[in-house]
């Protein structure tokens, strides 16, 4: 994970459970948007690009990331505009003369937006906390344990998937690479390596937890307090709740 | 398990992997206190899943018997693999927090593991952060912060140049505790061990002082070695 950023140093009063509490809530915020709603879309938009821009963050990287969610968007989109539509569906009229059920396009839309902010603000809360403070948070936070230790395991494995595509896709350049429809070929192999790899890489980090008799927890030697204080409880409700009822506005 | 019966003893040790290749085939293996086995295979022997059957990793026919209260750690080869906390010293400290112990005695036990290997001052970093060479160290220092009876130690030299191999080397000689060490570097394992066990096929094809395995190099190579 990054180093502290600006927003991070910001927030750095308050406690990392308190301040998980809040990236829940935003990560909520970022799930609420509609493009029925412009309104609560805008500022969420807004909210949500400043935040990742004081945390530090680059607008390449929400870019890059947002290039499966333009592809996911537009072939879901050209395969409502080329299969029949349900008889007295309103339809909205596309580029090259093509239409598509509106209420069909508004849904795959909302997950377009959603699956974008999602992307933005989870970029941002990646510089507000540091590994560790991230693991503080989840074991100060009144989650269920088997969640709880699926989200760190899942959040640390994160970044190996993503060591080993670069290391895949590095190959692939190596050889040669691949262009048109090969690329997306190879792009499925990859992925499907990947896959394996995540496989049995989990299958030995099972076998090391057990080995280093896992107990259902990942503790920490700092203390983990049972309770949050209330105040911080307050300031975080409110941090992450503004957001939350901004996005529903219409 | 009393006397001659040893540490940890496998009896008859079978496991098969899902697709039903052999992998372990009527294994018998003893260690006893304080004693150093090398283990030796060519890829593919079953070196690695013998440590972990051995560890109780894995479900096998046959039996592994432990000496009362016989603690047994393990090593894997991939230090990526059993390094999932967020500071070098979390990590340390993970396995004894697990055992109950209170925070201020397994912080007292994760810094003295660090200290004997070389990390202290190392506490508060990313354990991703650190070289190679530490990665490994710290596995061995998580290791021996379980105060294990017998260490397995899966391939430990893999990935480390000549100069971090044979650093290696240092600190797990100066252990005091049982290990069994898989390995490919015959001259390590041969300044390291007492005893070799050669594995062929997932089955024992040769136990005998380790200097004399290495002095017979025709039969090594003949075993794919």
């Amino acid at each position: 994970m990054a180093p502290l950023s600006p927003l991070g140093r910001a927030l750095g009063w308050l406690s990392p459970p308190a301040r998980g509490a809040m990236g829940l809530l935003w990560i909520i915020a970022a799930c609420v948007p509609s493009v029925t709603r412009p309104l609560g879309l805008s500022i969420t938009a807004t909210l949500a690009l400043i935040g990742l821009l004081l945390a530090g963050g680059s607008l390449k990287a929400v870019g890059l990331r947002l290039v499966g969610v333009l592809s996911f968007t537009v072939l879901t989109v050209l395969g409502l505009a080329v299969l029949p539509s349900q008889p007295g569906a309103t339809l909205v009229a596309l580029p090259l003369g093509l239409a598509a059920p509106a209420e069909g396009l508004f849904f795959v839309l909302d997950i377009a937006v959603r699956a974008a902010l999602l992307i933005t603000v989870a970029l941002a809360l990646g510089r507000v906390f540091t590994a560790r403070e991230f693991l503080l948070a989840l074991n100060g936070l009144p989650i269920p344990t088997t969640p709880r230790c699926l989200l760190y395991l899942s959040g640390l494995s994160l970044s190996r998937v993503k060591a080993d595509l670069f290391r895949l896709f590095r190959a692939r350049r190596a050889r040669g690479g691949v262009r048109g429809w090969s690329a997306v070929r190879s792009s499925m192999s990859i992925l499907g390596v990947l896959i394996v790899r995540a496989g049995r890489s989990a299958e030995r980090q099972a076998f090391a937890l057990q080995a280093r008799g896992f107990a259902d927890r990942f503790p920490t030697l700092d203390d983990e307090s049972p309770s949050l204080p209330l105040p911080e409880l307050v300031v975080a409700a409110v941090l992450g709740g503004v957001p939350v009822w901004l996005a529903t506005l219409a | 398990m009393a006397g001659n019966a040893g540490l940890i003893a496998a009896e008859g040790l079978c496991y098969a992997f899902p697709n039903g290749v052999s992998a372990l085939d009527q294994v018998q293996l003893r260690v006893h206190a304080g004693e150093r086995v090398a283990l030796i295979g060519a890829n593919g022997a079953g070196k690695s899943t013998l440590l972990l059957a051995l560890a109780e990793l894995l479900p096998c026919r046959g039996k592994v018997r432990r000496a009362p209260g016989c603690r047994v750690s393990i090593v894997f080869q991939d230090p990526d693999d059993q390094l999932f906390m967020p500071s070098v010293l979390d990590e340390v400290a993970f396995a004894p927090l697990n055992a109950g112990l209170a925070r201020p005695e397994a912080r007292k036990q994760a810094m003295a593991a660090l200290e004997r290997f070389g990390l202290a001052g190392l506490e508060e970093r990313h354990p991703s952060a650190l070289s190679i060479g530490q990665r490994k160290r710290l596995c061995l220092a998580i290791a021996m912060a379980m105060t294990p009876d017998l260490l397995l130690l899966d391939e430990p030299f893999a990935g480390l140049d000549p100069a971090g191999s044979r650093e290696l080397a240092r600190w797990l000689g100066g252990l005091e505790v049982a290990f069994v060490l898989a390995t490919h570097n015959l001259e390590l394992a041969g300044s390291l061990t007492e005893r070799c066990v050669v594995l062929q096929g997932g089955r024992v094809v040769l136990e005998c002082p380790t200097a004399e395995a290495i002095a017979d190099a025709d039969r090594l190579r003949d075993m794919g070695l």
